[in-house]
């Protein structure tokens, strides 16, 4: 019972703490999210036999822009290359599940669903997953997740990605 | 094993979650303080900035000590105004879209923010 009590003590503490970091924001953020990421995608993913890593992959570079007004939904347009041979243009919706900010207005820890479509000349994907995100730096960290493309096959995801709502600068 | 997890996790999040906001603010000649008292007429309001370059962390390595200076910042927003001294002061620390670029592209081994004092400048 006092293990229990002493455990709850501690998670209360630290949801103070991260509490206390986020109240201490300032006004003079831009309400606008910017975000650049950097990603790796495998389709065809399989939970029980072997995966073939850098077999029907896509490396996709990506911008998000999420202005004030679409609330929890943010933009995506990139490109990237797929098997390194099929070039292609990627747009999608970013939708904001849950998101807390650390004083820079960076992301501290984020839980995502995207949307995305991709279509080059020889290539063509939909698909939808949803990601958690672990920063490592103030504005930089990992974005992990699964999901699905058109084709019903389970997908990865894994990017390094960089977001902020930048500082506005009063001159 | 997952209650080691989840203090690690958390442990984690607390250390991300200072890790940009315990910065020392100071300035380089001992001159900033706070006079509330202090009596004179108002002839404006200035905002500068500085940028803070660093190693991994602000806290761990930064290579021009912006965050101590801010003194030389209140001296350039005071300077227009031929002004004596500044009142309610405000320090604001943040990304601005080319400190995110050059962090980013960085791998955040390299990183550059921003350092902002606002303030009212004052005539005596």
């Amino acid at each position: 019972m006092n293990d229990k009590v002493d455990e709850m003590k501690k998670y209360f503490c630290v949801l103070l703490l991260l509490f206390s970091v986020v109240i201490s924001l300032s006004a003079q953020y831009s309400e606008d999210y910017f975000g650049l990421s950097l990603e790796y995608y495998q389709s065809n993913l399989s939970f029980f036999g072997e995966n073939e890593w850098f077999d029907d992959y896509d490396i996709s570079f990506v911008v998000t822009y999420g202005p004030s007004f679409s609330g929890p939904f943010r933009f995506r347009l990139g490109g990237g290359v797929h098997d390194l041979s099929d070039y292609y243009v990627n747009a999608g919706i970013e939708f904001k599940v849950l998101e807390f900010l650390n004083a820079v207005k960076g992301r501290l820890f984020g839980l995502y669903i995207n949307a995305d479509l991709k279509m080059g000349l020889d290539y063509m994907d939909a698909s939808i997953k949803g990601s958690m995100y672990i920063p490592f730096s103030a504005v930089g960290g990992l974005q992990i997740g699964l999901g699905i493309n058109h084709n019903i096959q389970p997908s990865l995801i894994i990017a390094y990605t960089g977001g902020i709502y930048p500082l506005i600068m009063t001159q | 094993m997952f209650k080691k997890v989840g203090l690690v996790v958390a442990l984690a999040l607390i250390i991300f979650a200072f890790s940009s906001c315990s910065l020392v603010f100071q300035s380089e000649d001992g001159n900033l303080g706070y006079f509330p008292q202090a009596s004179g007429r108002p002839v404006g309001s200035f905002s500068e900035s500085g940028e803070l370059w660093y190693l991994i962390s602000p806290m761990l390595y930064n290579f021009n000590d912006t965050n101590l200076k801010l003194d030389q910042m209140i001296r350039t927003g005071l300077a227009p105004y031929r002004a004596d001294f500044a009142k309610n002061l405000k320090i604001i620390e943040g990304y601005t879209v080319v400190d995110l670029l050059i962090t980013y592209l960085t791998g955040g081994i390299l990183g550059r923010e921003t350092i902002t004092v606002e303030g009212q400048a004052y005539q005596q």
